[in-house]
């Protein structure tokens, strides 16, 4: 093709742009409001905030529960609807992370990783069952927001990057401050099972 | 010679049969050496590529060229060829070209009747010296390479269904069958007049089985009993002795299916009807002269034969009982033939290199899908074995094996197992000259061991035992257990544990899909007709689905829904689809939904037109998740980016939630029907009208078997009809001091929804009301939410909506959700004005005429408004943009000129190049005023459409760099329905994804 005056797409950093924008906002929102009093798990934040999203912009879908590898589900997938693709994909988190049940408690460090065989957090990312289009390629930036009920971003900043540490991870894999206000916005870039990187964008918000 | 004919050239699609070595697969090249025999002198082939291959993988042969004289048109050989095309059903029109004449001929209408003489008068499209004739754009190659001849305003008419081969035949037999049932002193059962038909019709296939020197296989036959043909049988009363001797003769049992009580019967009959339609000098109905001259029987498909018969079990069925035998249905030959091209397609002759390649109908009905399937083994055989030099085809005893140890089926009733055996005959002799079929071609008695009379279920299980395993089940199953049997006579518990099916569960205990859960037991592969509301669109069948579509590879899926109300003529109106399965577990491939539209050619019974649009792959993760249920409505009401609108407003709260969190708030259908329960002298919604008002009867007696709660029927409380309203959902609001009624209660039958709140509420309720009834452009139409999720509107009827359609419509707490984006309300629009019409008559005065209407200017400068808009959403820069340079419209298609580059640097205009309509004799080219389009875009176009395959696609993009412009020039057919706005965002989205592979 002998195009000359195109130039190469933003599409990705409109959305990530948007997602920036419009996360403060969301937390603010008379919806998310009533989704604290009524509704209080991943899931039921992740409708909510799929349905913010996607106001007020003709681009972006962004699809709750959608299919991973094997029966893994990533809590949100962002699609450009023009080009029928997925771009991104979201999980969230709560910090600090709920207790879970006698049967089914919940590790701590959840939101970096846990014991589990399918893992958790940014290790799922890392084993690659998180982090896939629809036909399994891997997708080279991903998210995470995490919904902070209490304590400060510094605390957890600290926190996390601890965790990192525990598990044995590289010490580059700990996340950086990308800046604190009105929400949190840090980025860290690790090394998947598969030997390629995934770059995360953490997105935080306060929620008390 | 002329050798120059339209724009027809070797790269687009001319073969002269002296050059069979230029044909580009092996469909043209079997093609070549078959018509060869008639004289053809050159062939245009439409041909289909896939993407990046730049050979054609499969071909159809359009155009026929013939060189003769100029006496030639309508000369008694002329009619005699015509009757072999026509009868093979293969070309849309003929080239008789002449030494100063041309004339062209609709291939697709038998010859007419005119003074008691055939004539081709009247199928001759137009004729003249070759120097205007060839400039004619309305023949021009684009046209039959893209499949839209026919779709022209001067051919439409053109094409008849009653004109096929198959349909002509059939409704001769239909008449003969009828007037021998009213024959008082015939005295034969309808079941012996059945038989008696069908044979004879092979009888006359091999009487019309003639060697060089005229003499046909069974003349010795006729000699040692002093007849001239059959039918002089018939009237001589030797029709037993006669069917004694071919029984003898050809063994297999295929004459000798008469009971001896039957013989004496026919024996003593008159049958002389049956000897007048087989003379075929008289048309039973008209008494007009025919016709059998009209047929070449060694050109017409074995398949039409087999096919006559279904009809007869229907005819019968409504001749005994006024209506049509449940569970079976003409399974229509295009219908066929598309199946059969799609699994066992030509190009993959290779297959067949050891001949064996097994195949079972497990529903085999009159036939056609094996005698389809076995015709196209053959096909395989000779592709194995011919050279480019030489065709050969099987030897008898060859085609005899390929027929014995590959075809088998199973039916319920003896009847379609003797027509199947018949088909499969024919097919068998149709390649075999007279002496071959004369010396000593001893049929095997199929019934035996390959066209078995059973229920299918028990010979399943038994057949799952013995381990037998076929490479292809393919069929059309009945979709009901036959009249007068319990579903435990046919499917019992000891046959369903013998089978222990891979899902038990089956929705509905869908009879079909029994079928398929048992052919899934025997094939490698699978290709089965099946109800599409059970498999797709039902909620219900949300379990099912997912398991199936995980457990197994489904490649395609071909839907048929939108043309539920033609495609197996009157014997049923039952959506479906064609699913096309490899017995393997999905390994996350997209499945291929293929919505297949109605067009000229469906409507008429001749072929599916699949074009890009209709092809939606869907994601697997999507197919299984009972959240995305919704896809496939989506798909059949237009694709693209619909899915997502539903899909977000599937994440709101809907109105049931609401009604839900309401105190004392309910919903609820209206009364039942019934009369144990009378209320005299009430007043009742009827209808409601399209201003949203109550049509209401007073005074009237309610009557009843269950009224339900009393509350909903005192106002206030919203009704709405289940039956879709005109520009929104019909709904009427009905206060507590309302002026409709002054009794305290107004009632409502089960045809309505209610939802009635306590008088406290009635604001609240009315401004539910008012949403449910808005229509306006910026915000969501109910009708569409409802329509999206409905799995009855659409697909089983028209126009109802249930209940959880209606409820299920999102009503969120913050309104400003159902405010639509403009590209959503361009899906909305489109949704409602166009794509709710798919399933509608697409005749002059039918509703879906609107989709393939003429485009207009102005819906082509939405489109264009449409494209760029969504374009620069994505790319447009401080001083960039996209913009339309030009709109040009010609007769046969457009052009639309999109370029990127410096703001307002392009100065739209549209061109009107459609006078080449009045004079109709015009090049696709010449008559372009080179002025009105840049000469370096013109030749770009022309080299696009007339030198490469290009013209083989409705769609044409042509990607370039002019003047300091990124250029896209868009080339489609007329139809509305390639311009509307919707497709201008799919159009955008797949450059988006060009430009992207490009690293833009």
């Amino acid at each position: 093709m002998a195009f000359q005056e195109f130039e190469q797409n933003h599409i990705f950093d409109e959305l990530i742009a948007h997602i920036e924008a419009q996360l403060p906002h969301f937390v603010s929102s008379n919806t998310f409001s009533r989704i604290m009093i009524v509704k209080k798990n991943e899931t039921q934040h992740s409708t909510a905030l799929a349905l913010y999203m996607m106001k007020n912009q003709n681009r972006f879908s962004f699809i709750p529960e959608v299919a991973q590898v094997g029966t893994h589900k990533i809590d949100i997938a962002v699609y450009d609807k023009l080009s029928d693709e997925m771009l991104f994909t979201i999980e969230a988190k709560v910090l600090p992370t709920p207790l879970g049940t006698k049967r089914n408690p919940r590790a701590e460090t959840e939101y970096v990783y846990s014991q589990d065989k399918s893992g958790a957090g940014i290790q799922r990312y890392k084993m690659g069952y998180h982090g896939v289009n629809d036909a399994l390629v891997e997708l080279a930036e991903n998210g995470i927001v995490a919904y902070i009920k209490e304590g400060e971003f510094e605390k957890w900043l600290a926190k996390i990057n601890k965790w990192v540490l525990d598990a044995d991870w590289d010490e580059k894999e700990q996340l950086q401050t990308v800046y604190f206000n009105p929400i949190g916005k840090l980025r860290s870039v690790h090394k998947r099972t598969s030997g390629t990187e995934v770059i995360l964008h953490h997105y935080w918000v306060k929620v008390q | 010679m002329n050798t120059t004919f339209f724009d027809f050239t070797k790269e687009n699609g001319l073969v002269f049969c002296d050059d069979i070595g230029s044909a580009k697969n092996k469909a043209e090249y079997l093609y070549l050496s078959e018509i060869q025999k008639i004289g053809v002198t050159a062939v245009f082939f439409r041909r289909y590529y896939r993407e990046n291959n730049p050979n054609p993988y499969n071909s159809e042969p359009s155009v026929c060229i013939f060189q003769k004289d100029d006496s030639f048109f309508d000369s008694s050989e002329h009619i005699s060829l015509h009757a072999k095309l026509w009868s093979a059903g293969r070309n849309e029109i003929y080239v008789i070209n002449g030494k100063t004449r041309v004339d062209i001929i609709n291939a697709r209408k038998p010859a007419k009747i005119n003074d008691n003489q055939l004539s081709l008068k009247s199928l001759r499209l137009t004729y003249g010296p070759a120097t205007t004739t060839y400039k004619d754009y309305r023949f021009s190659a684009y046209l039959f390479g893209s499949g839209t001849f026919w779709e022209q305003s001067d051919f439409r008419g053109q094409l008849d269904e009653k004109s096929s081969p198959y349909i002509f035949l059939l409704e001769h037999l239909m008449a003969t069958r009828k007037k021998s049932l009213n024959t008082a002193n015939l005295a034969l059962k309808a079941t012996t007049i059945d038989k008696l038909l069908v044979v004879s019709i092979l009888i006359k296939f091999l009487e019309e089985i003639k060697d060089d020197n005229g003499k046909h296989t069974l003349k010795t036959i006729y000699k040692k009993y002093a007849v001239e043909n059959f039918s002089d049988a018939l009237i001589k009363k030797l029709c037993v002795s006669i069917l004694n001797e071919l029984a003898n003769e050809f063994n297999g049992r295929i004459f000798d299916k008469f009971t001896e009580s039957e013989k004496n019967k026919i024996e003593k009959a008159d049958l002389s009807l049956l000897a007048d339609f087989l003379r075929a000098d008289i048309d039973i109905n008209s008494r007009q002269l025919f016709i059998w001259k009209q047929y070449d029987f060694k050109y017409l498909p074995p398949e039409v034969i087999s096919a006559i018969y279904e009809n007869f079990i229907q005819a019968e069925a409504v001749r005994q009982n006024g209506e049509h035998e449940k569970g079976i249905v003409y399974t229509p030959i295009h219908l066929v033939n598309l199946l059969i091209d799609e699994v066992m397609p030509l190009e993959d002759y290779k297959l067949f290199t050891q001949e064996s390649f097994s195949i079972l109908d497990p529903s085999c009905g009159s036939g056609v899908f094996l005698v389809a399937a076995y015709r196209r083994l053959l096909q395989w055989w000779v592709l194995n074995n011919s050279s480019t030099d030489k065709i050969k085809y099987p030897p008898k005893k060859t085609a005899q094996k390929i027929l014995e140890k590959n075809i088998f089926g199973v039916d319920v009733k003896e009847t379609s197992t003797l027509v199947t055996i018949f088909g499969l005959t024919i097919a068998l002799l149709e390649k075999l000259a007279p002496k071959e079929i004369w010396d000593n071609l001893k049929f095997r008695d199929l019934s035996q061991e390959n066209i078995k009379e059973s229920n299918f279920f028990e010979w399943a299980a038994t057949a799952k035992e013995s381990n037998k395993k076929f490479d292809l089940i393919l069929g059309n199953p009945p979709f009901n257990i036959e009249s007068g049997k319990t579903k435990n006579e046919v499917l019992n518990e000891t046959i369903l544990t013998r089978l222990d099916f891979k899902h038990n569960d089956i929705p509905n205990g869908n009879f079909a899909l029994h079928f398929f859960e048992a052919s899934m037991l025997l094939a490698n592969k699978v290709c089965l007709i099946l109800p599409s509301n059970v498999l797709l669109y039902s909620r219900s069948s949300q379990k099912y689905r997912k398991q199936v579509f995980i457990d197994f590879t489904f490649n395609k899926i071909f839907d048929f829904t939108h043309l539920r109300r033609l495609l197996f003529h009157k014997a049923a109106d039952t959506p479906v689809v064609a699913v096309v399965v490899e017995n393997e577990p999905s390994i996350n491939a997209p499945i291929e939904h293929i919505v297949v539209k109605r067009t000229i050619g469906s409507d008429k019974h001749l072929k599916f037109e699949i074009d890009y649009y209709d092809r939606h792959p869907v994601r697997l993760n999507w197919a299984i998740d009972e959240s995305k249920f919704f896809i496939w409505k989506t798909n059949l009401l237009g694709g693209g980016q619909l899915f997502y609108l539903i899909h977000r407003l599937s994440l709101l709260p809907t109105v049931a939630d609401f009604i839900r969190q309401k105190d004392e708030w309910m919903e609820i259908r209206g009364f039942e029907g019934g009369n144990t329960l009378q209320i005299e002298r009430q007043d009742r919604i009827d209808a409601i009208d399209s201003h949203g008002e109550p049509v209401i009867s007073k005074n009237v007696t309610i009557s009843t078997s269950n009224l339900k709660d009393k509350f909903m029927y005192k106002p206030p409380f919203i009704v709405i009809d289940q039956v879709l309203g005109n520009k929104c959902l019909s709904t009427c609001f009905i206060s507590n001091d309302n002026q409709y009624t002054k009794k305290p209660y107004l009632y409502y039958s089960r045809d309505f929804i209610g939802i009635s709140a306590p008088e406290k509420d009635k604001k609240t309720l009315k401004k539910l009301w008012k949403t449910i009834r808005e229509n306006k452009v910026e915000q969501l139409n109910y009708q569409l939410s409802a329509i999206a999720v409905s799995s009855s509107c659409l697909i089983l009827t028209e126009t109802d909506i249930n209940k959880n359609d209606i409820l299920g419509c999102p009503y969120p707490q913050d309104m400003t959700d159902l405010i639509l984006s403009e590209q959503e309300q361009i899906l909305q629009k489109d949704v409602l004005n166009y794509y709710i019409h798919c399933g509608k008559a697409i005749s002059k005065n039918g509703a879906g005429a609107l989709l393939h209407a003429f485009v207009g200017k102005d819906q082509l400068e939405e489109f264009a408004i449409t494209f760029c808009k969504a374009l620069n959403s994505v790319y447009e820069t401080k001083g960039k943009s996209t913009q339309v340079g030009f709109i040009c419209q010609r007769p046969l298609y457009t052009i639309c000129q999109f370029g990127f580059g410096k703001i307002n640097g392009l100065n739209y205009e549209y061109i009107d190049e459609m006078d080449g309509r009045e004079t109709k004799i015009n090049t696709l080219f010449s008559n372009v005023n080179p002025k009105k389009i840049d000469q370096t875009i013109e030749s770009l176009i022309k080299d696009k459409m007339t030198n490469s395959g290009a013209i083989f696609n409705k769609i044409i993009w042509i990607y370039t760099h002019i003047n300091g412009y990124d250029c896209m020039i868009l080339i489609k057919p007329n139809a509305l329905r390639y311009w509307l706005p919707s497709i201008a965002l799919r159009d955008t989205g797949d450059v988006v994804n060009h430009l992207k592979k490009e690293g833009f």
